[in-house]
This record gives C-alpha cells, structure tokens and sequence, in this order.
C-alpha cells in the first residue's frame, strides 16, 4: 500500500518534472471537458445510459492524461474529439431510452384511450338501444290505443249501423202496416173518424126486419175479421141503426138484434169477445132524411168503429 | 481500501506504459493500428445499415474520417490512421445513437398523436 502510494507520487513527480509547466489544453479538450461534464451532469444520462458514459469519462481522462503526459496536440485533441463524440453518443442514448420509455407509457395511454372509447361507445350503443326500445315501446302503446279506439269506433259504428237498420226495418215494417191496415180499411170503405176507423155494413146484410146475417154477406164479415185479427189489440165497438119504419122501441130491439148478429158472426170466425162491445141506436143518428127508400136503406146499417189506439172505442153521446 | 488499491494498481500499471510511450517516441516506429481500423470499418459499416436517414451529417463524417484513415494507414502513417479510425468509429457510433433517438422521438410523436386523436374523437361525439 504505502509502496503503491509512492510509486505514484514518485511517477507524478517525474512527470511534472519532465514538463516544468503545466501545458495548456487545446480547444478540442476544453470543448469535450464541457461535452462530458454536460452528460454527467445529467440524471437522464447517468441512469439509461450508463455505460456510454463510462466511455465518455474514461476518454476524456485518458486525454487529460495525455496533455499531463505532454503528449502531442494531434494525439490529445484526437482523444478529445472520441471523449466528446462518445458523451454526445450517451445523451443520444439516455434520449432514445427516455423516448422507448414514453412510447411504452403513451401506448398504455392509446390503450387506456381505446378502452375508454369502446367504453363510451357501448354506452352510446347501450343507450340508442334504451331510447330506440322506449320509442317502439311508446309507438306499440300508442298503435294500441289506436287500435282501441278505432275498434271503439267501429263497434260504436256497426252498433248504430245496426240500430239504423232495426230502425228501418221497424220504420218499414211500421210503414208496411200502417200501409196494409190503410187498403184493408179503404176495401171495406172505412172512413176516418175521431172515434176511430169506421166500416158501414149497409142493410144489404140483413132480410128487411130480420136480424140473421144474409149468407151473401158472409164475405164481407170475413174481410172485417180478417182484418180484425191483423190487429188483435184494438177494441171496435159495433153499433147497429135502423130507418124510421115502425115503432122506436122496436126499431131499437132490432138495431141491437143486429150489432149482436154481426159480433156473433165475428166472434165465429176467431174475433175475441172481450175486444168487442154492441149497441143498438134504432132510429136515431140517421145517415140520410128517411123521405126516401134510398135514404131509409142507408139509414139500415150497422157500423163497425175500430179503435185508433188499445182504448175502448168511444160511445156516441 | 479495494477501490484505492484498484486505482493504485491502474497507476502501477501506467508506469511501463508510459515508459514504453517514451521508449517508442524514442524509436519514432509505431506498429500498423489493425485493431482500431477493424473496429473503425465495422462501426461505419453498422451504421450506414441503420443511420442513413436520420444522422447523415455524423455518418458523412465517420465515412470521410474511414476514408482518410485507410489512406493514412496505406501511406503507413500509422499515428494518424489510428487517430482517424478511432474517431471515425466514435462519429459511426454517435450516428447510430442519434438515428435511434430521431427514430424513437418519432415514435413517440406519433404515438402521442395517435392518443391526442382518439381523446379529441371521444370528446367530440
């Protein structure tokens, strides 16, 4: 050790010895001297690129030692040059590797990027989804009610459609009747009175004093209880007259002997006797003056009045 | 300790060193620099192969420096031809390390860019 130490300074003490003054460096030295101090200098150096460094500081002190050495300009300025290039190489190194490493970080940051990308446009996705499902969902909601309603209305249509044609067919049927029950009475020439449909059956029906229905006019009580029948709710009230010939008491027997024969008649062929009453007039409410055998003829009559509604027909006063 | 010893030993081993620098100036005979124009060569060789595009200025100067070493070393200035080998392979390797680094910065220009475009992207929809 202590051999060591003074075998140094006993070569250093030969080399300043053998040059009295110290040389000046060249520029090429002092130049690396910067270049290299600049990399030492520099963490990003000192940790990535190590290595080159090394190089970098070894050659320069190897031309440090040169020029304390006296060795020639070209040899030093040549070992300053390789120093300076060397530490330029290690801060393009530290460079490279700083740049791999940022490369790695931002590729992590493009994947984290993309990662949040498809994130977002799964949620996007998702959510166009959500929206598109609520709009279908509205719509079939909405084309329910639709339907609904239109079936509503249809419903309401064909049952007013139907009602319209009940009411047609009643007001037909109504029509029809009133129409077939106006040429039953206009057959037997009725006459419209405020009491109701009157029918005259003249004195053709029965044998002058004589209550029994003639056979010739079975055909006309027939057509009345035909008609009768069509219409089983009204009550007719049958009134029987005579002309002035004779006493009035008997007049007034025979009137009503009369109206009985024609509701017999009528009640024999299916008419219900409850819907039917009878009077006798005799001579009174002549139809025509009795001054002559036509007029008398006229005034021999019995009269059938039908009912305009279900109430009784109404007796003369 | 080890670290003074091991320095003291480099210091040791300087001492013939020196001596022979003294002895072969004395002789004014150098042997041919095989060696170091060998590395030079294959340092420019690698990179022309890599750093032709993004560190031609330092390659252009490595190349020139070879050049000139060869002639030396053929004119058997074997100082000179060494010198200029040894600073051709420290140009070479300088535009190998710039051209990775122009290479790499690129790289993560783009990179970032790329990252820039799809935060603008998301940002935008």
């Amino acid at each position: 050790m202590n051999r060591t130490l003074a075998t140094g300074a006993l070569m250093s003490s030969l080399l300043l010895g053998a040059c009295a003054t110290a040389p000046s460096p060249p520029p090429a030295l002092v130049d690396a001297r910067g270049v290299v101090l600049g990399a030492e200098k520099d963490p990003a150096v000192n940790a990535l690129a190590p290595m080159e460094l090394k190089k970098a500081t070894d050659t320069l002190a190897r031309a440090n030692m040169l020029l304390a050495q006296g060795e020639p300009q070209a040899e030093i300025s040549s070992a300053a040059y390789v120093a300076g290039q060397q530490a330029r190489t290690a801060m393009a190194i530290a460079q490279a590797k700083g740049n791999d490493t940022a490369i790695a970080g931002s590729e992590a940051d493009r994947e984290r990027a993309r990662a949040d990308m498809r994130t977002l446009e799964a949620q996007r996705a998702r959510s166009q989804a959500d929206m598109a499902r609520a709009q279908t969902g509205v719509a079939r909601e909405q084309a329910a009610q639709a339907e609904q309603r239109a079936s509503g209305a249809e419903q309401r249509a064909s049952g007013a459609e139907q009602q319209a044609a009940v009411a047609l067919a009643q007001a037909g049927s109504a029509q029809m009747q009133s129409a077939e029950l106006q040429q039953r009475l206009a057959d037997m020439q009725a006459q419209k009175t405020e009491r109701g449909m009157l029918v005259t059956l003249g004195d053709v029906l029965f044998e002058s004093g004589r209550a029994d229905v003639k056979p010739a006019a079975q055909g006309a009580l027939l057509k009345l209880a035909g008609f009768l029948q069509q219409y089983p709710n009204r009550s007719i009230l049958i009134e029987g007259y005579t002309d002035d010939v004779g006493a009035t008491a008997y007049n007034q027997g025979l009137s009503r002997r009369r109206a009985e024969a024609v509701d017999a008649a009528l009640l024999g062929m299916g008419v219900s006797a409850q819907r039917m009453a009878t009077v006798g007039y005799g001579e009174e409410y002549p139809v025509a003056s009795n001054t002559s055998s036509t007029n008398r003829a006229m005034n021999r009559r019995v009269e059938v009045i039908i009912a305009d509604s279900d109430q009784p027909v109404r007796a003369r006063r | 300790m080890t670290q003074l010893h091991f320095k003291s030993g480099r210091l040791w081993r300087l001492a013939p060193l020196a001596a022979a620098a003294v002895l072969l100036g004395a002789c004014a005979s150098t042997p041919p620099p095989m060696a170091q124009i060998a590395v030079g060569k294959a340092a420019v060789e690698r990179a022309s192969g890599s750093a032709a595009a993004e560190a031609p200025v330092e390659l252009a100067a490595a190349r020139e420096k070879m050049a000139r070493a060869n002639e030396a070393f053929a004119a058997k200035e074997y100082t000179l031809a060494r010198q200029l080998a040894e600073q051709a392979e420290a140009d070479a390797t300088l535009a190998e390390a710039q051209s990775r680094s122009v290479r790499s910065s690129r790289a993560l220009g783009e990179v970032r860019e790329g990252v820039r475009q799809l935060r603008d992207e998301m940002t935008r929809k």
